[in-house]
């Protein structure tokens, strides 16, 4: 039996999707028959497509591995891997986030996402079956970013003993919903990480690798802010003094400006030269901003509020807020008196 | 011993497309937690940290390199022993082109799956034929490169060092 076997620049990292069609490195796929031992080379593999596995699937099934290598500084990176047979159970593992960035999911650690996992070919009802099509097992793992890392080493995250599992035993969709993410702040650390998510076969001893689907969500931090350089209810008579907006652990992609607000009039307006957009893959999430000329959004008398505002997938948040007072008028105190 | 209560029982509990769990409770513990009848708990196998050039045979040809499966090398000769199970150093090719940049050392054994298997052996004469010649033979099937579960390449070896 030929079995087709789609392609797909899977999840496994940060930067993997990433790197994977890009033309620095080469693709591989590896197909492991696990009853002979026999392994072999699938060749011209693409970023995306299918193409046709070693004929012939063995009861004992054979181990897809997806591999991506550097092809200069020769290292390699497993970017996904399932186990394939007659008797085994197909499952597949899909991680929906508020966040519609396309490349692999990813959320922040205060919302919510849901795992899904489809499992088919489950059997049930009779007696003599293989351990196999009877039920998987679904296992939840976490990993943090070392500082100033994006990234872990592959295989890493899914090798050691799971957070939490449990067994599926019915074909279909299951759900498990998560109203935050597990990687929470901790110790004064705002950390970054991933959460992974695998389903696994039940192996009788004869298959050297039980994993048959896995998905990941990429976590972020909450960010921080704060505006430096003028205090609550402060009195501006002159020019206003400079300001540093100090910017942590901003969301990829995200728009964080300076945001003015006169509250007599209503009328609000966003500092130009506050404005900073993140890239949607960056290597650093803090920012430093220097505001130093703002004298003509403060033209008119009363209260203003300043607000450091982000924007990202999950809305339009105030990281700091500051109020001052403006007043220019002047006043003269004089007394009339007369010369004789 | 008290028995495992029954996993029909326990998953039509938590059935239903949603599996919501109270605050502070993974969903996971929804799903049933006992193992199924004939499941020690221990038949899990993880990928563990691997890398596919440590388990592959490197070709090298002095400054561009690929990787074919352990076991694909059906024969190298003592001139070209260096090429084989080298360092994976300088720019890395897919198998075909570096089959194509090396045609004058390197040769192809198409091979079949019983054979790859061990079930049956390469024909003697074939063997015969790579020890007169100055190639690496790779085993190939549909082009791709296969390893051999015993390759013939040590007696092959052998023989020509000592004809």
């Amino acid at each position: 039996m030929k079995s087709t076997l789609a392609l797909a620049i899977a999840i496994a990292g940060c930067q993997l999707p990433l790197l994977a069609g890009s033309e620095n490195y080469t693709n591989f796929v590896r197909q492991y028959q696990q009853g002979t031992g026999v392994s072999w080379d699938m060749q011209n593999v693409a970023a995306k497509g299918a193409a046709t596995a070693l004929a012939g699937l063995e009861a004992n099934g054979a181990l897809f591995q997806l591999w991506t290598i550097d092809k200069e500084e020769g290292t390699d990176y497993l970017l996904d891997q399932k186990t394939v047979g007659a008797y085994l159970p197909k499952a597949e593992v899909k991680v929906v986030t508020l966040d519609p960035y396309e490349k692999f999911p990813r959320t922040r650690a205060d919302k919510p996402f849901t795992v899904n996992i489809t499992v088919g070919d489950l059997l049930a009802g009779t007696t003599g079956l293989p351990l196999a099509s009877t039920s998987v097992l679904a296992e939840h793992h976490v990993v943090l970013y070392q500082e100033d890392e994006m990234s872990i080493p592959s295989g890493s995250p899914t090798a050691g003993t799971p957070l939490a599992s449990g067994y599926i035993t019915t074909n279909g969709l299951t759900a498990l919903p998560f109203e935050r993410s597990t990687i929470q702040p901790a110790d004064g650390k705002n950390p970054a990480g991933e959460e992974h998510f695998v389903v696994h076969a039940l192996s009788d001893g004869s298959i050297a690798q039980t994993q048959i689907a896995a998905g990941f969500v990429q976590v972020w931090p909450v960010a921080s802010g704060s505006i430096n350089g003028i205090t609550e209810g402060q009195r501006i008579a002159y020019d206003p003094p400079p300001l540093t907006l100090v910017l942590n652990d901003l969301y990829p992609g995200s728009y964080s400006y300076l945001r003015i607000r006169h509250v007599a009039s209503g009328t609000t307006k966003r500092l130009e030269q506050s404005r900073f957009v993140l890239s949607q893959e960056p290597t650093h999430t803090d920012k430093l901003i220097t505001v130093s000329d703002y004298n003509d959004e403060l033209s008119g008398e009363g209260t203003y509020n300043f607000e450091l505002v982000t924007e990202t997938p999950f809305g339009a948040e105030v990281l700091s807020s500051v109020s001052i007072e403006v007043d220019r008028v002047l006043q003269i105190r004089a007394q009339m008196t007369g010369v004789e | 011993m008290k028995a495992a209560p029954p996993i029909l029982a326990l998953t039509g509990l938590f059935a239903g497309p949603l599996m919501a769990a109270p605050p502070g409770v993974s969903p996971f513990a929804g799903l049933a937690q006992s193992p199924p009848t004939g499941d020690s708990g221990k038949t899990t196998v993880r990928p563990g940290n691997q890398s596919i050039i440590a388990q592959s045979t490197i070709l090298h040809d002095g400054e561009t390199w690929t990787l074919l499966p352990k076991g694909a090398v059906l024969y190298t000769p003592p001139s070209r022993q260096a090429n084989v199970d080298a360092k994976p150093v300088g720019k890395l090719l897919t198998w075909n082109e570096f089959l194509v940049k090396n045609r004058a050392w390197i040769g192809t054994q198409e091979v079949d799956l019983d054979q790859a298997a061990g079930k049956r052996l390469i024909p003697e004469d074939r063997l015969q034929a790579w020890s007169k010649q100055n190639q690496v033979i790779v085993a190939v099937y549909l082009s791709g490169p296969i390893s051999l579960v015993s390759p013939p390449s040590e007696s092959i070896t052998t023989t020509a060092q000592n004809p």
